[in-house]
């Protein structure tokens, strides 16, 4: 069964692999963890890579109407957000 | 070396190491924004290969890369009929030719008969346009003030981006996939490294470049002794 906690490790490695970023910012991720306008690698050009490996990743459709600022606020909420199209 | 390569259309530029090897292999960029992220890593992949003795080519395909050819006037035919003459250069040459392909790449590497083909991670040209369209969906949802491009950058006419929606990797009589390990679609072999065609900063990774000259390598001298 995939819940938050087996997506959350996964949406790490994907997120390091898009932003390239280093082993030790990848352990510092936290549900609290600020994406889009906190994380100055998460430009518009990286934030479509990502939701690309994502849905390939995790093998998800992301609508497009449904990227918003709320959805990529934070890691928690990217997090929740796959776990809801996984549930569908 | 810098060289050029004439086709149908024209003239367009290509890095060409070990023009007399008997063993050719040509390197088929990703499209447009990828092939810009992969670029450090196809160079490391060409020198990589040219020091193991095969002859190396790095073509660019009309209107892509150094080519002085408009990229609004072309479609995937045109890269297509560029392909062909490169192969058919090398074949008259009686060298072996080995098509290796990088993503999007994957989608014009059966147009022509070739000793074997290697793939890294293909995919669909509707999965590439969703990519590039999401790109500009997401400037038009508010997350940022850039300017709006055609396709991500890239002025594609009509005819280019309904080719690209209905192209797919075809099968070929001597195909091997290669797939980043995380990937979890079906592959001849896994490969550990990050999704460099992904990542709007480009990046490389040499123990990536390693293992992608090492399988070339394999299928490369396993075809062309067949």
């Amino acid at each position: 069964m995939t819940t938050k906690s087996t997506i959350a490790p996964r949406l790490h490695a994907v997120l390091a692999d898009v932003l390239g970023l280093s082993a030790a910012r990848a352990s510092e991720l936290r549900p609290e963890t600020g994406l889009f306008g906190s994380m100055p690698e998460l430009d518009s050009m990286a934030v479509a890579g990502l939701l690309t490996e994502i849905e390939d990743m995790f093998r998800i459709t992301i609508d497009d109407e449904d990227v918003s600022g709320d959805m990529l606020e934070t890691v928690g909420s990217l997090t929740d957000y796959i776990s809801r199209k996984l549930a569908q | 070396m810098i060289a050029s390569y004439v086709w149908p259309g024209g003239t367009e530029p290509m890095l060409w190491s070990g023009p007399d090897a008997r063993v050719q292999v040509i390197l088929i960029q990703p499209l447009f924004e990828e092939a810009n992220r992969l670029r450090k890593t196809l160079v490391g992949v060409k020198r990589g290969l040219h020091a193991l003795g095969f002859g190396v080519t790095l073509p660019d395909f009309p209107g892509t890369g150094e080519s002085m050819t408009a990229l609004q006037e072309k479609t995937l035919d045109d890269w297509r009929a560029a392909l062909m003459s490169l192969v058919a250069n090398r074949k008259s040459a009686q060298q072996s030719v080995i098509l290796a392909s990088f993503r999007g790449g994957a989608l014009i590497d059966t147009c022509v008969e070739s000793d074997g083909v290697w793939r890294l991670a293909p995919d669909t040209g509707a999965r590439f346009l969703r990519d590039m369209s999401r790109t500009v969906s997401v400037r038009h949802n508010g997350l940022t003030n850039d300017e709006i491009y055609d396709h991500a950058g890239y002025p594609l006419p009509h005819d280019f981006i309904s080719d690209l929606e209905a192209a797919a990797p075809e099968l070929a009589s001597k195909l091997r996939i290669a797939r980043l390990v995380q990937d979890p679609n079906d592959a001849d072999v896994r490969i550990a490294g990050a999704p460099l065609w992904r990542r709007s900063e480009p990046g490389e990774d040499p123990d990536l470049t390693q293992a992608i000259i090492d399988d070339i390598s394999f299928w490369a001298t396993q075809c062309a002794t067949e």
